[in-house]
């Protein structure tokens, strides 16, 4: 007989493989969000595409630990973080920062196991 | 006396989240849920539904959590209906931003679906003094 809790439990892996399987595609957004920053020439164009890429990361931030990836959680809340300095600087990110942005993304990736 | 919680509306525009707070407040916390997708829908629903509770989601499109928040309190008969703010945002001034507008609560995300029953029900005999 499965009890109510089996049942949750099943239900709740469904749930996780279903979200396990988008995960890659999440990443592949990251990835894009993360590359329109450096393909756009002025500083508007860029914060606009750190705003993309701050929501995209927020969501995983917010979802992914929900689903047992606790180290993927913590990466993109970083990135969004860091997505919000450079909202709020207005300048675009600066080489430093980029490269920060990009270990964030890549960690990401690691982490997503996609 | 804690009056029993019931009925819960949750606004949350991803799809995975709403389906797991679903899930888990139906299924561990015997709620009634209702789930919008976004704040207008919110606003659209609330009256229908009637909740005792409220769960916001901050970054949504459109209407984000904020402005769901002080569109909600301008409806008449949920001036005071709590409302609990569920957040990946981690940077305190986010936080006292959310508790200065008047939420009941923040629960931060990820959440664990097993224990989120028993955070709303602590926010809820907060709300209720105790």
């Amino acid at each position: 007989m499965v009890t109510d809790k089996e049942a949750f439990a099943d239900k709740l892996k469904a749930l996780k493989d279903s979200y396990d399987a988008q995960l890659g595609g999440r990443v592949d957004a990251l990835e894009n969000a993360f590359s329109a920053i450096g393909a756009t020439g002025d500083a508007a164009g860029k914060i606009a595409a750190a705003g993309q890429l701050l929501e995209l990361a927020y969501k995983i931030a917010g979802s992914a630990g929900t689903f047992g990836h606790q180290k993927l959680s913590a990466a993109a809340s970083d990135l969004e973080i860091l997505c919000g300095r450079v909202i709020k600087d207005g300048q675009g990110p600066s080489p430093d920062i980029n490269k920060e942005l990009a270990e964030f993304v890549a960690a990401c990736r690691t982490f997503s196991g996609a | 006396m804690v009056p029993e919680l019931n009925k819960i509306l949750c606004v949350e525009d991803e799809a995975d989240i709403q389906i797991v707070a679903k899930l888990a407040l139906e299924s561990v916390g015997n709620f009634t849920v209702h789930m919008c997708s976004s704040g207008s829908d919110a606003l659209v629903d609330l009256p229908s539904f009637d909740p005792e509770i409220i769960l916001l989601d901050v970054m949504m499109p459109g209407m984000d959590g904020p402005d769901t928040f002080k569109a909600i309190r301008q409806l008449a008969g949920y001036e005071n209906v709590p409302i609990i703010f569920m957040t990946a945002k981690v940077m305190e001034k986010d936080r006292e931003y959310y508790r200065s507008l008047g939420a009941a609560g923040i629960i931060a995300k990820p959440f664990d679906p097993m224990a989120l029953p028993d955070q709303i029900r602590e926010i809820w005999g907060q709300h209720h003094g105790h």
